[in-house]
C-alpha cells in the first residue's frame, strides 16, 4: 500500500540510518497516504504503550539459611541443629584456643573458662552480625529507595511525554476519521 | 540508563561470586519487567508469578554461565520465555491462541472511553508468537538481535512477526473507513 | 408584570413561535464553511503542512453572529514519538523561530477567511458578527515565548463587505491574541 521509498515500520523502529529516516519524513510530508500510515501506526504504538504495567502480587525475593558472607564459626552458629552442634564446636573450638594459648589446667576451672570464653565469643558474634546486618540493611534500603525515586521521577516524565504524544496523535486521528466520516455525507 | 547498566553489571558480579542480597536486589529491579512479559504471555497473574519465581530461581543457579553481564536482560527473558512456554505447552499442547473473555469486543469505529479494553482485546487477538513480538519490541523495548536470541529464531522470522501484528493491530486501533480527505 | 399569567402565555407563545422558524442559517451551509477553512488551514504550505489538530466547528448565534473555531499546530517538531524527544536548545530554537515565522501566514488566511464567510452567509444580517478562533498547539517541551496560544479575528459582515481595498478590509477586523 505504501509508495515511500523505505519501509515504513523500519522508520517507526529506528532500524533506519539518519539519512533513510530523513528520506522518510520528507516523504511522508509531501504524500498524503504515506503521511497516514505513519500517522496510524505511530497511533496503534502509543495506544498498546498506554496500557499500563501491572504491579506482581508478591514480591520476589530469595533466602538462604546462610544469609550472610559466613566466618567458619558463623557458619557453624547458623546451621542447623544450632544448640547441640554449635555449643559443641564452640567448646570445642575454645578448647583448641585454650590449649594453644595456656597450658591445659585441671577439668574444672577449664569448664569455667570455656564458658566464659563461649559467651564472650558468643557475644563478640551477636554484635558483629547485628553491626553488619544493620550496615547492609541500611546500604540495601538506601539503594532501594534512591533507585525508586530515580526511576519513578524518569517514568513520570515519560508519561507526559507520551500523553502529550498520544493526545496529539489522538487530536489528528478524530480530524482523520471526522473528515474520512464526511465523504459518506452527514455533518 | 547507563548509570544504572553499570549498578546491574555490579550486582551481577558480586551474585556470581555468591552474594545473596546483591542477586536479590537484581531481581527488585527486574522483576517487575519480567511479570509483566509473562503475565502478556500467559495471562494469569499468578501463573505469571510463579513462572517469574522460577525463572529467577533458574537464572540464580545458572548464573555461572552467563559470559557477558552486558547480555544479562536478553539472557534473563529467554529463560522467563521457556519457562512461559512449557506452561503453555502443558495446558494447550497444539498451541492455540490464548482466548480470554473479550469485554466489549465490538469493532471500535471511534476511539473507546476505555482503550485499554480496546488494547487488551486486541493483543488478544493476535496469535501467541505475534503478540510475544509485541510485548517483546513495545512494552519490553528489545533490539531485534536481542529478541532473536530470546526467542531463538532468525531476525527476519522476528520481524515478520511484529510487523505482521502491527498491521493487524492497526486495524483495530487505528481503523480508517474512506480512503484520503481531499 | 401586571398581568403575569397573560405575560407567561404570550412568552410561550412566542418560543413556539421561533420554534417553528427555519433558522438563518442552515447546519448546511455552516458545515460547508467549516469544510472550507479546515481547506485552507491544509493548503497554507502544501509541502509542510499545519497540522490540523481540530477540525473547523462553526456556530450561527442568532442575534451575535457566526462563530468559528478550529486548532492547529503551526509547525511540526520532530517525529511525534512516546518518548521525550532528545533536541537540542538550537533544535527548540530552530522550532520557535520556524512558528513565529509561520504565524503572519495563519493570520493572512484567517483575514481572508473572514472576507469569504461574510461573502458566503447572505443570510446573516450585515450588522452580527463573523468569528473566527484559533487555537494553537505546543508541547510541554516547546519555546514559546512571543507565540500566541490562540488567535481570534472578528468583525461585523458589514465591515467585511465593503471591501473597496483588502487594507480596509484588514483594518476593520479585530484581532486578539491570548
Amino acid at each position: 500500500m505504501s509508495c515511500s521509498p523505505l519501509d515504513l515500520k523500519d522508520y517507526l523502529f529506528g532500524v533506519l540510518t539518519e539519512a533513510e529516516r530523513r528520506q522518510v519524513e520528507e516523504h511522508a510530508r509531501g504524500c498524503q497516504a504515506c503521511g497516514e500510515e505513519l500517522d496510524r501506526l505511530r497511533l496503534t504504538e502509543a495506544a498498546l504503550r498506554s496500557l499500563p504495567d501491572e504491579e506482581p502480587p508478591r514480591r520476589i525475593a530469595f533466602v538462604s539459611d546462610k544469609v550472610f558472607e559466613p566466618g567458619w564459626w558463623q557458619r557453624f552458629w547458623q546451621s542447623g541443629p544450632r544448640l547441640g552442634f554449635a555449643s559443641a564446636a564452640l567448646l570445642s573450638m575454645a578448647i583448641l584456643v585454650h590449649g594453644f594459648l595456656r597450658p591445659v589446667p585441671a577439668a574444672a576451672p577449664m569448664a569455667t573458662d570455656t564458658a566464659a570464653i563461649e559467651a564472650r565469643i558468643g557475644a563478640a558474634v551477636v554484635k558483629a552480625m547485628t553491626e553488619s546486618e544493620a550496615r547492609q540493611a541500611l546500604k540495601l534500603t538506601q539503594l532501594v529507595a534512591d533507585t525508586e525515586k530515580r526511576l519513578q521521577f524518569d517514568r513520570q516524565a515519560d508519561r507526559v511525554a507520551f500523553e502529550e504524544a498520544f493526545n496529539y496523535l489522538q487530536k489528528k486521528f478524530n480530524v482523520m476519521y471526522t473528515a474520512s466520516a464526511d465523504l459518506g455525507g452527514s455533518r | 540508563m547507563i548509570f544504572r547498566e553499570v549498578e546491574d553489571r555490579d550486582l551481577i558480579a558480586k551474585a556470581q561470586r555468591g552474594s545473596l542480597e546483591a542477586y536479590n536486589l537484581l531481581v527488585s529491579r527486574w522483576e517487575k519487567r519480567v511479570f509483566n512479559y509473562l503475565l502478556r504471555l500467559v495471562g494469569d497473574r499468578e501463573d505469571a508469578l510463579d513462572l517469574s519465581q522460577e525463572a529467577f530461581l533458574k537464572a540464580y543457579q545458572n548464573l555461572g554461565k552467563l559470559e557477558d553481564a552486558a547480555r544479562f536482560a536478553p539472557w534473563l527473558f529467554r529463560i522467563a520465555h521457556n519457562e512461559a512456554y512449557s506452561l503453555l505447552r502443558k495446558r494447550k499442547p497444539e498451541g492455540e491462541t490464548l482466548r480470554e473473555p473479550s469485554e466489549g469486543a465490538q469493532s471500535f469505529r471511534m476511539f473507546p472511553v476505555e482503550l485499554s479494553l480496546a488494547v487488551r482485546s486486541a493483543l488478544e487477538r493476535l496469535s501467541a508468537e505475534q503478540r510475544e513480538a509485541v510485548v517483546l519490541k513495545i512494552y519490553q523495548g528489545f533490539k531485534f538481535e536481542e529478541m532473536a536470541e530470546i526467542l531463538s529464531c532468525p531476525v527476519s522470522t522476528v520481524k515478520s512477526r511484529l510487523y505482521t501484528a502491527l498491521d493487524l493491530l492497526k486495524e483495530t486501533l487505528a481503523p480508517i473507513h474512506a480512503r484520503g480527505v481531499e | 408584570m401586571r398581568h403575569p399569567v397573560l405575560t407567561a402565555l404570550a412568552l410561550a407563545a412566542a418560543l413556539c413561535g421561533s420554534a417553528a422558524v427555519e433558522p438563518r442559517v442552515s447546519r448546511a451551509t455552516m458545515a460547508a464553511m467549516e469544510k472550507s477553512f479546515d481547506h485552507r488551514i491544509r493548503s497554507i504550505d502544501v509541502s509542510d503542512p499545519f497540522d490540523l489538530l481540530g477540525s473547523t466547528r462553526g456556530v450561527y448565534l442568532e442575534g451575535y453572529g457566526a462563530v468559528f473555531t478550529a486548532e492547529v499546530n503551526l509547525a511540526v517538531g520532530p517525529a511525534i514519538s512516546p518518548f521525550r524527544p532528545a533536541l537540542t536548545k538550537e533544535q527548540i530554537a530552530k522550532l520557535r523561530q520556524k512558528k513565529l515565522a509561520r504565524l503572519p501566514l495563519l493570520k493572512r488566511q484567517m483575514k481572508d477567511a473572514l472576507g469569504a464567510l461574510a461573502a458566503s452567509l447572505d443570510t446573516v444580517p450585515p450588522s452580527e458578527q463573523m468569528v473566527l478562533g484559533v487555537s494553537l498547539d505546543y508541547f510541554s517541551w516547546e519555546e514559546r515565548a512571543g507565540l500566541p496560544g490562540q488567535i481570534v479575528m472578528q468583525a461585523r459582515r458589514q465591515a467585511l463587505l465593503d471591501v473597496t481595498s483588502g487594507r480596509i478590509r484588514d483594518a476593520a477586523i479585530r484581532e486578539q491574541e491570548f
